[in-house]
């Protein structure tokens, strides 16, 4: 099994908002779409879900055009939506039954998510010891809302997941709660894109990433990989002095200052020794020293910047 | 981990769409509301108007003497002084219920000027002067009936006796020249003569049949006209707005992961037409339970009937009839609701609702107006606007079928006009197929009709959209 998404193209009039995107999902596992607003990202994926027409390129599933009539595919969209005035149940087997999803599995498959993600007070709420109505989507907060399509996007038990934003304004606890069920879902071998602005979060689920900026790819491939290629060049220094005169004699370039914190980039690992030597040989009290790779909040905003440059 | 089943057919899906949005129609309080309120009218339609009807007759027992105390009738005219002072218009008094059972009758020869002595020496404030003389100039007699500027009496007073007066009046004339009623209304029948240059035979007949239109030979194609605006109207707004709620709740994101854009909005105007049919039915079998419990033997549903003339429909009723007409119907609601989803789906925020559904219900008035042409006119089968009105699709769902039923136009006729829907139904939703799915998740300022015929052209999106 495998998702392979081949020169998909997007243009309203002249102005192109998706351009030759490409990338492969060859396993099961997490694949981030990263970008700033506007970058294409929803685009691409309603693209990929068969909501907008394409104007090139193609997605395969499995070898043949991903038809989301004939594939199991979960959706959390970035704009949530749920009929206000239909009741949470009846919402929720209609999004079960549009799946194929037998009425009596709907209804276990309802009861088992509503305890994990704390629904039961809303999905069934029980009034004067007695069973009452589910209650209707406008009666929730928009956190339990997101719950319930998150409800809605699992229900069918999918072999493709797609999240888009699915964490944000989310508090906490939710956030946590949605990072477990995310994880399960990877354990569960199931094929995951997320779309997401929160970096930290893409790099605990995701292997690889596809970055665009204006429609465009502007880095691609596995995240580790991305990482080492960049190298070890970003320095971390905190130490209780002043350390311009050793910056300026080792010709290091100052990414950001604060009292006593550094953050500098090296040339490499030679560079940064003969750099702590220095600053060991003036006895300034150092505190911390940490030579390390480029986060991915990092390289995302040196690719972005350099592309709308 | 649950697998899809392989399908791939665009409307794959649509009874799911139809079934859900069906049964939360009927769920919605608006809906139950409405009906009920609506079921309950048609329920009792009947009882109400007989005890509107009783009411009325209450009030006629109410004021069964008038406030008139003394009538002065001046006439040169010697047969009707003769006739009142015989009786003292005791025939008068007997005609109108007992209204004038105290009322005292003075008769003289002569005109209103000779009775001005008695109107000056006499209490006239609840007296009335009637001067009945023949006028040369007009032709007639003429009946003047006058109270003083200081009468008690009123307009309405005056005015009533007026006319019952005139009624016996004439009865008098009938009477004193030995006619029958008929020969008397025969022997008023103007004259006139008109240079007629008589072509064939069959022009006669056809001048014979020239007679009244539709809405005169019967008020039910008048009721049945109003209900079909009123369920063409509803139908439409029901999916117009169910497309912008979705459209802008954005639950139509989560819709379309399993289903194609058309088998959305086929299900959503299956639902509609079949929701209002549904109400439609409930209506009818209230109105019909109304008329088996309580339409019986009451005088005012018989007077009821009597005015929706249903003898005009009978003449041509015929079950293939029916059904073409149930047919053209159906159609024409197909037709209506598919072309309310294409404008429902040009908007996609809740503040363009009233806007879009203003435009739908355009389309519906001129499509009305067109109709009422015929319900207005005599009808000409030879008479091209005649027909076209009959064949318009926009026009045909609201008159066509009553047409067919009372037999006013061929079958032949009615399955021409059937398929001239059907081809249009047929074409407007190729086209709503070509431009919906650019149209679903459209989100930007509000489409126009130029915009639409280009997404059908390009078969995708021009415009600008709401990009993320």
């Amino acid at each position: 099994m495998a998702l392979e998404v081949k020169n998909l193209v997007k243009k309203y009039g002249d102005k192109t908002v998706v351009d030759n995107l490409s990338f492969t999902m060859d396993k099961p596992g997490v694949f981030a779409l990263l970008g700033t607003n506007g970058a294409g990202k929803t685009t691409s994926i309603r693209m990929m879900l068969e909501m907008l027409v394409k104007d090139g390129g193609e997605v395969l599933w499995d070898g043949k055009p991903l038809e989301t009539n004939c594939v199991n595919v979960g959706y959390l969209a970035e704009e949530r939506g749920l009929y206000p005035k239909y009741s949470l149940m009846d919402q929720l087997i209609y999004f079960a039954k549009l799946k194929n999803v037998p009425l009596h599995t709907a209804k276990k498959r309802i009861k088992y998510w509503s305890e994990r993600l704390e629904l039961d007070e809303y999905l069934y709420p029980v009034v004067k010891g007695k069973k009452a109505p589910s209650k209707r989507a406008d009666q929730l907060s928009k956190g339990n809302q997101q719950k319930i399509q998150l409800m809605a996007a699992l229900i069918s038990d999918p072999e493709l997941i797609i999240l888009d934003e699915p964490l944000s304004g989310l508090d906490p606890v939710n956030t946590d709660l949605f990072k477990g069920i995310i994880k399960e879902q990877i354990a569960a071998g199931k094929y995951l894109i997320m779309s997401s602005h929160q970096m930290p979060t893409i790099e605990e689920f995701c292997e690889d990433i596809v970055i665009l900026s204006r429609g465009k790819s502007v880095l691609q491939g596995n995240l580790n990989e991305i990482k080492k290629a960049y190298g070890r060049v970003n320095l971390y220094v905190k130490v209780e002095g002043d350390l311009d005169a050793l910056i300026e004699k080792n010709e290091i370039q100052v990414v950001n200052k604060t009292p006593n914190e550094y953050q500098l980039k090296v040339t490499g690992q030679e560079q940064a020794d003969q750099f702590l030597r220095d600053i060991m040989d003036s006895k300034i009290p150092l505190i911390r020293f940490e030579l390390r790779e480029p986060t991915l909040h990092e390289i995302f905003i040196e690719k972005v910047g350099e592309e709308n440059e | 981990m649950h697998k899809q089943k392989q399908v791939h057919s665009k409307l794959y899906g649509f009874e799911k769409v139809f079934s859900f949005t069906i049964l939360q129609t009927v769920k919605s309080k608006s809906f139950i509301v409405s009906t009920l309120i609506m079921a309950a009218i048609f329920l009792f339609a009947i009882p109400l108007t007989n005890m509107m009807g009783e009411g009325g007759e209450m009030e006629m027992d109410g004021i069964n003497q008038t406030k008139i105390e003394k009538v002065y009738i001046a006439t040169d005219e010697a047969y009707i002084r003769d006739a009142i002072k015989k009786d003292e218009a005791k025939e008068f008094k007997e005609n109108v219920e007992g209204i004038y059972d105290e009322v005292e009758f003075a008769v003289c020869e002569g005109n209103m000027e000779q009775l001005l002595p008695f109107m000056e020496e006499e209490n006239c404030a609840y007296s009335l002067y009637v001067d009945i003389n023949l006028e040369l100039t007009s032709g007639g007699y003429v009946v003047d009936v006058r109270r003083t500027e200081d009468s008690n009496l009123g307009e309405v007073d005056t005015s009533e006796f007026a006319d019952r007066f005139v009624s016996y009046f004439d009865e008098l004339r009938r009477s004193n020249t030995g006619l029958t009623k008929e020969q008397m209304e025969f022997a008023k029948l103007p004259v006139s003569v008109e240079g007629v240059k008589l072509e064939s035979i069959e022009d006669i007949d056809k001048d014979e049949d020239e007679g009244a239109s539709l809405m005169e030979e019967s008020s039910l194609a008048f009721i049945l006209f109003i209900i079909c605006i009123m369920i063409f109207t509803m139908a439409g707004e029901n999916i117009a707005t169910s497309l912008i709620t979705e459209k802008s709740t954005r639950v139509i994101e989560y819709v379309l992961v399993s289903i194609k854009p058309l088998a959305l909005v086929f299900g959503k105007i299956m639902a509609s037409v079949v929701t209002v049919v549904l109400q439609v039915v409930v209506f009818a079998g209230c109105g019909f339970a109304s008329f088996k419990m309580f339409g019986g033997d009451s005088g005012n549903t018989g007077e009821m009937m009597g005015m929706l003339s249903l003898d005009s429909v009978g003449e041509g009723l015929s079950v293939p009839r029916v059904i073409l007409a149930i047919v053209i119907l159906v159609a024409g609601l197909a037709t209506y609701t598919t072309l309310a989803s294409l404008i429902g789906s040009t908007a996609s925020k809740i503040e363009q609702l009233q806007e879009t559904i203003m435009i739908y219900s355009m389309i519906c008035v001129v499509g009305a107006y067109v109709a009422m042409v015929l319900l207005i006119k005599n009808f000409n089968p030879e008479a091209v606007l005649d027909m076209f009105i009959l064949g318009f699709p926009l026009s045909a769902p609201f008159i066509t079928p009553f047409f067919i039923v009372s037999g006013e136009v061929s079958i032949l006729t009615g399955v021409i006009i059937l398929l001239i829907q059907l081809i249009t139904l047929a074409l407007l939703a190729l086209f709503v197929a070509k431009v919906f799915e650019t149209l679903i998740l459209y989100n930007g300022a509000k489409l126009k009709l130029k915009d639409l015929i280009g997404f059908a052209r390009t078969g995708k999106q021009k415009g600008v959209a709401d990009e993320k």
